[in-house]
């Protein structure tokens, strides 16, 4: 498998703050890889440096084989990288149809589609048909957070990070989520799944690259990571560790 | 009242009906110069003034969010190319227009550094670049006019008051119309995505610097035509009428007392605000300027959504 | 040479009052997060009532300044209830053209009050009018009024550092969500915090009037010039306003005194030039405003 996206020794300091610590993982062409780790441990700010909404104080992400460290975020967007973010981020005062068809209409490559067809097609994949016309506050959390993804989705991306896509929704609305996320993927998409909902990840992921303190700590097949000992150390504290 | 308001607005709602109202209305103003006396003649013409400039302004400080503290700078350039091009060099008046319009808009292009700050500190920034613009102006002897001593500039007489009638509302009708049709394409999303979320708009792949730069140099291009057209209203310009910081303040005041981000509300705000100026200065000379303020306190205190909010839902 | 050293000099003179002028404004816009157009109303305000109160009344002018601070902190919390706190939700703008109505109001009522022209105060001071140092000469008020203006500071730096109310208004400027987490009672801050802008501000007009005509129209360039030395100096720290007065002083001296005709071009000018390399000021803490 060749890799779509490769961060190497990134670092990112928020004045005393080191977010980020030489950072260094792949993303396989295809793979749906789990991020975890707790809070604070430095995933949101990933998501922000591969997006180019902050810039990396050190290192080179490499994304199909051409650098974009220092890119903006519309250039890497275009280029092919698209992402939810964890507060939600719909453009209030515009119908959920509106929030994906920006996406859409700024997309470079339609394949010969319209940015309308995109975006229905965006809406119905996500299940949003029958609520496109409502305006954004007036949607559920889940109904927003399905926006979210089919913005992504819209966009044309090739690799979608999603940041916490199922936080504070019920085991129906999670699945759904989560099934729309393998339905995506299985087009060829990659998938960037960040998540605090261990069940979740384990569900999804074909494998899992494990945070904290802004370096990688694990990285690997989910089950065998998500026992390893140093793991459940940082989510748990040393004592369940210990016990095992 | 409020039942009255009520069905005004579900008459406003019909679509058809909204279409002929505006058609009415329009043909009963550009019929003005035949029933109007001189003095609400020339009312009607700093109306269409205001509306214009009002309505540039919303693009890039309404819809773009982009509050712009030194707009007034393009009227005033507009106004002393249009001079300049006329004095000087003998070009016809509708050359004139466009040159205004086009030397607004290229000046426009030396602002797009200033789009890396944001609220307030792009409103002085802004606000700066009108101070030290002004400052240049009103010191450089190519601008102060033919003499060493001038002050400004005397245009000849280029038509009568019904002329200026249409001609202003005219250019005020494809302001609009301008306006409406570039919210229309894509640039009116990406203006009101950049407004909403500018980092949410990039990461869905808007390129927000070019975006803004479109909106600004547009809200740039019409208030130099409209400077343009009205150095010969007022046949003599200088740089205390046409750059004056109030001009800048007015645009605003009208797009917020009005409703700002939309496009009835510069209109409504442009009326209301113009005959009410009109009306204290004649009944209520000492305290026009009081009251003036004391509207805009109320409105934006008790009404932030502006007067246009009042007619929707 | 020693025509720099005067430019130096009078500039730091003059820029103590810029700093005095400016100290509420930089905590407004790091405690609030706004930027109030009517700030020079105070200033202009404050030296009118100190001239009422001096010229017309026969009130000594130490009382008759404090008198003008005082009640310019009372038109700040005024202003703060009544107006500002109704919006403060809402985008900065509006606040920025609210504001600007309440100066229009203000600067009228001033006019009906005292006019529109200008009026200025003379005190008699004892003691020498002219202190030289080396072959300059110096008028003596000045440096009463710069020392005036460093005690000004230094009486509101010690507030801010070491009574509980300073402590509440520093951790509301640091950080307003944790500050009403633990227990902060932010908008309470929020009406002291325009309260001292309205009296520091009020004291700096109530001097700027023994130095120079000062009429209500003025009020603008006051705000724009406490603006000035935020942008320069940083906002939300009050050493940061001072350095920052003092720095502008001394730009505007010069600006007026090589170039009078292009002084504000160059002003202005050099204004965009450092907001676009430091946006934070040139000691500034950071850019904490609202969006
Ligand atoms: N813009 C910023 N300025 C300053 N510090 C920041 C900024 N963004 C993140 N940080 C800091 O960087 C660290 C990592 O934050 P980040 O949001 O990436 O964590 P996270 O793993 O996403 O946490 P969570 O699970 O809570 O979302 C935190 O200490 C945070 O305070
Ligand atoms: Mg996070």
């Amino acid at each position: 498998m060749s890799a779509i996206l490769e961060v190497t020794k990134v670092g990112k300091r928020f004045g005393g703050v080191e977010a980020v610590r030489d950072l260094s993982f792949s993303v396989a062409q295809g793979e749906i890889l789990g991020m975890i780790g707790p809070n604070g441990a430095g995933k949101t700010t990933v998501f922000n440096l591969i997006s180019g909404v902050v810039e990396p104080t050190n290192g080179r992400i490499v994304f199909d084989g051409k650098d974009i460290q220092g890119k903006r975020p519309d250039q890497i967007c275009t280029a092919g990288i698209a992402r939810t973010f964890q507060t939600s981020s719909l453009l209030s005062g515009m119908s959920a149809r509106e929030n994906v068809h920006v996406a859409s209409l700024f997309r470079r490559e339609k394949g010969g589609r319209t940015a309308d067809q995109i975006t229905d097609q965006a809406l119905a994949l996500c299940g949003l048909t029958g609520i496109a016309a409502k305006q954004t506050d007036q949607l559920t959390t889940s109904e927003q957070k399905r926006v979210e993804v089919a913005r992504a989705y819209a966009t044309g991306a090739r690799l979608i990070m999603t940041d916490e896509v199922v936080a504070g929704l019920n085991g129906v609305e999670t699945d759904q989520i989560l099934d729309i996320l393998q339905g995506i993927n299985r087009e060829g998409i990659t998938l960037i799944f960040v998540e605090h909902d261990v069940r979740a990840v384990m569900r999804v992921s074909h494998r899992l690259v494990v945070l904290a303190e802004g370096t990688l700590l694990a990285e690997g097949d989910p089950q065998v990571v998500a026992r390893s000992a140093d793991v459940i150390r940082v989510y748990l504290g040393s004592r369940y560790a210990d016990a095992r | 009242m409020s039942a009255a308001i009520a069905s005004m607005r579900t008459l406003i709602e019909n679509d058809r009906i909204r279409l002929a109202l505006l058609a009415l209305s329009l043909v009963l103003v550009a019929l003005g110069p035949f029933y109007l006396s001189a003095y609400w003649e020339r009312v009607l013409i700093f109306v269409f003034f205001n509306i214009a400039l009002a309505s540039s302004w919303n693009v890039i400080g309404g819809i773009a969010g982009y509050p712009s503290f030194g707009h007034g700078v393009f009227f005033g350039m507009g106004a002393y190319t249009c001079a300049i091009l006329i004095v000087r060099g003998g070009v016809p008046f509708p050359l004139a227009i466009l040159g205004g319009g086009a030397v607004a808009g290229a000046f426009a292009l030396l602002f797009i550094p200033l789009f890396r700050q944001r609220g307030f500190y792009f409103a002085l920034s802004t606000l700066a670049a009108q101070f030290a613009i002004e400052t240049v102006v009103r010191t450089w002897s190519f601008t102060r006019g033919l003499q060493s001593f001038d002050q400004g500039w005397n245009l000849p007489d280029l038509g009568s008051l019904d002329f200026f009638y249409w001609l202003t509302l005219g250019l005020l009708v494809a302001c609009i119309g301008s306006i409406i049709l570039m919210l229309r394409t894509r640039v009116g999303l990406a203006l009101r995505a950049i407004h909403k979320d500018e980092v949410v708009a990039a990461s869905v792949g808007i390129p927000c610097t070019r975006y803004k730069a479109i909106a600004f140099v547009f809200s740039a291009v019409w208030p130099g035509v409209m400077g343009a057209a009205y150095a010969p209203f007022l046949v003599f310009i200088s740089s205390d009428n046409v750059f004056n910081i109030s001009i800048t303040l007015n645009m605003i005041l009208i797009a917020i007392f009005g409703g700002i981000g939309t496009i009835i509300g510069p209109i409504i705000g442009g009326l209301l605000l113009s005959i009410i100026d009109r009306l204290s200065w004649a009944y209520l000379l000492q305290y026009h300027t009081l009251i003036y303020g004391l509207m805009i306190i109320a409105v934006i205190s008790f009404r932030p959504a502006g007067i246009a909010s009042w007619f929707k839902k | 040479m020693s025509e720099i050293i005067e430019i130096i000099i009078f500039g730091t003179l003059r820029g103590a009052i810029f700093a005095l002028a400016a100290f509420g404004f930089s905590l407004v816009l790091g405690v609030l997060g706004i930027v109030n157009f009517a700030h020079g109303v105070f200033v202009v305000l404050g030296a009118l009532i100190t001239w009422s109160l001096t010229a017309q009344i026969g009130i000594n002018i130490v009382v008759a300044s404090l008198i003008a601070a005082g009640s310019m902190g009372v038109l700040g919390v005024f202003i703060q209830k009544v107006f500002i706190d109704r919006v403060f939700k809402l985008h900065p703008l509006m606040i920025l053209v609210q504001t600007f109505g309440v100066a229009v109001v203000a600067t009228q009522l001033a006019e009906l009050a005292w006019g529109g022209g200008e009026r200025s105060l003379k005190v008699e001071f004892p003691g020498p009018a002219l202190l030289t140092i080396g072959d300059i000469y110096i008028p003596t008020w000045d440096i009463v009024i710069f020392v005036i203006s460093l005690i000004a500071a230094g009486v509101l730096v010690m507030i801010m550092q070491m009574t509980p109310l300073g402590r509440a208004v520093r951790a509301c400027r640091d950080n307003i969500d944790s500050a009403s987490l633990v227990g902060v009672d932010v908008g309470r801050v929020f009406l002291i915090t325009m309260g001292i802008c309205g009296i520091w501000s009020g004291l700096a007009g109530a001097l700027v009037i023994t130095l120079k005509p000062t009429g209500p129209y003025m009020h603008f360039f006051w705000t724009l010039d406490a603006f000035l030395v935020v942008v320069i100096g940083g906002m939300g720290s009050i050493s940061g306003a001072l350095i920052g007065g003092f720095l502008y002083g001394i730009i505007n001296f010069a600006a007026y005194y090589y170039l009078p005709n292009q002084a504000p071009a160059i002003i202005f000018a050099t204004l965009i030039a450092l907001l676009m390399i430091r946006p934070q000021g040139l000691f500034g803490l950071g850019t904490t405003v609202r969006k």
